[in-house]
């Protein structure tokens, strides 16, 4: 059937193949400027994507020459690139735990900055589905989202609900929290645990639960603290606490201004 | 048939390049798989769950992919349409379209918020996202175009004289269509079948943007491949060879019995 289609078409194949040939000139072309060293590499969970920005404006006023290259995604899916022999420079990890994983890889876990982030109950633009408190979590009839359990920020709200006997009724398991808060922002959701920094930086309304809110600091379930690594220099391995100087990437007041806590866990 | 050993060399060598660029993460995928534990990785609950959504939604893709797609191939076969290769562009978009796009314009369409969506919402309180239909919409949106591309080129190949002939003897156009042309072309529509439906079995992009992920009810086994890479990769692996063994079989199933000349 493919023959049949292009029956007939043949001398407008040949032409179709030498206009293409500019093109992948150009695609192999940028390829290779892209490709250029020197630039920082940073992996970082979703829910820290609120703050780049702000921290690339920050380094570029510090007079770094080019803002960092930022790979976002779920904090287990950073790990298993590394593990599969990504090396960025730096890994930022939702979950203090999962670092452990690659610290034989030749990366030294950081111990400043030390950043946590807090789950907040977030629901659609005008809550429409009326949400009051986590407990409305368990409704059957609005739509609620969380994220999957396999990664930190589902982990996070398993321990919230579990900490607080509060039943979770998801319409959907979301693969990372970027996902889950844009899927509010556009209200197709009407409600779901997000970070506070997702819900800062979308905008999105938040209803206030006190279990949440609670300042008791780490003990508080839905406060979850990220774990810093970074390539270590062949010195540096095995140190337990090298002073690699981590917020020369990652600049502390962005951090803050975009809704992390500091110096928390 | 050219023996191997008689092919030129300017193309057996890059041919072999080929095969080796397809096979060669097939054979890693397949080193890493768990083999004696693959079975009771596959009986998993979350596994069969997701098996049990993903033939569901495979096969109701497949059946809406007959049931559009077949009017729509002899619309475009048979019918003088007006600017026919746009036509024939936009049928064919959502193979190059990546699935994430086609997921996000679903939602930005169908969503409860979406253009269409939000009237299905608000005069009959169909929502579609989060929903197994919405996972089977996704699945019929991206696997359409292999169902309607087969079917068209069939329709092509065998040309109108049998149809009309038919239409002009026979009690008018749609019997022609029904007794003459859907006979005459089943092996493609065979094949048309079975290529939807793999894409459908496969889909993930679309799916993931536009119906979510949830076990049970639209987390098909791509989804839970995907879920399984960030907790449990040898799961997520045993996963992927049984979706490989499956399309293998299809695709070889449908090379011997209709595309073959």
């Amino acid at each position: 059937m493919a023959r049949a289609m292009h029956q007939g078409h043949k001398g407008r194949q040949a032409r179709k193949t030498h206009s293409i040939m500019p093109l992948i000139a150009l695609i192999w072309a940028l390829g290779a400027c892209s490709s250029d060293d020197g630039e920082t590499l940073i992996f970082a969970a979703s829910s820290l994507a609120a703050a780049t920005d702000s921290i690339d404006a920050a380094l570029q006023a510090e007079g770094s020459a080019s803002p960092p290259e930022w790979v976002l995604a779920g904090s287990s899916r950073l790990i298993a690139q590394v593990r599969d022999g990504a090396r960025p420079d730096v890994i930022v990890a939702a979950d203090t735990a999962q670092l452990d994983e690659i610290l034989g890889l030749g990366y030294v876990v950081v111990d400043e900055p030390r950043i946590a982030n807090r789950l907040v109950l977030a629901v659609a633009d005008g809550n429409p589905a009326q949400i009051n408190s986590l407990d409305d979590l368990g409704l059957d009839a609005p739509l609620i989202g969380l994220c999957a359990p396999e990664v930190p920020c589902g982990a996070t709200a398993l321990r919230v609900a579990g900490e607080f006997g509060v039943t979770l009724r998801p319409d959907t398991d979301e693969p990372n929290v970027r996902a889950l808060a844009h899927k509010l922002a556009n209200g197709e959701l009407d409600a779901g645990l997000v970070y506070a920094t997702d819900a800062l930086s979308l905008g999105l309304q938040t209803i206030s639960d006190a279990r949440l809110d609670g300042a008791d600091g780490c003990a508080n379930p839905a406060v979850t603290s990220y774990g810093i690594a970074a390539l270590a220099s062949p010195s540096e391995v095995g140190e337990p606490h090298p002073a690699t100087p981590v917020d020369r990437y990652l600049p502390l007041e962005p951090l803050q201004q975009a809704g992390f806590e500091l110096g928390l866990c | 048939m050219t023996r191997l050993l008689r092919a030129p060399v300017p193309l057996l060598v890059p041919a072999m390049l080929a095969v080796a660029l397809l096979v060669v993460p097939l054979v890693g995928l397949l080193q890493r798989a768990p083999w004696s534990s693959l079975v009771s990785r596959l009986v998993d609950d979350a596994v069969l769950e997701a098996t049990r959504v993903s033939l569901i939604v495979s096969f109701s893709a497949a059946g809406l992919c007959l049931l559009l797609g077949l009017p729509l191939a002899w619309v475009l076969a048979r019918v003088d349409l007006p600017f026919p290769r746009l036509v024939r562009a936009v049928v064919l978009l959502p193979m190059v379209l990546p699935p994430v796009v086609a997921g996000a314009a679903l939602l930005f369409a169908l969503g409860r918020r979406g253009l269409v969506g939000q009237w299905l919402d608000s005069w009959f309180s169909v929502t579609l996202p989060f929903t197994t239909a919405g996972t089977i919409l996704a699945a019929t949106f991206v696997a359409l175009p292999f169902f309607v591309t087969t079917v068209e080129s069939a329709l092509v190949a065998q040309g109108r004289d049998l149809e009309e002939a038919a239409a002009v003897n026979a009690a008018g156009p749609m019997t022609a269509f029904a007794t003459v042309t859907v006979p005459s072309i089943r092996g493609a529509i065979g094949a048309g079948l079975a290529l939807s439906w793999a894409r459908a079995l496969g889909e993930f992009g679309a799916t993931i943007t536009f119906a979510g992920s949830l076990g049970g009810r639209t987390r098909t086994l791509p989804l839970q491949t995907f879920l399984a890479l960030e907790s449990d990769p040898e799961s997520a692996v045993a996963i992927s060879v049984l979706l490989l063994a499956v399309s293998l079989g299809v695709l070889v199933a449908l090379r011997g019995r209709w595309l073959t000349r």
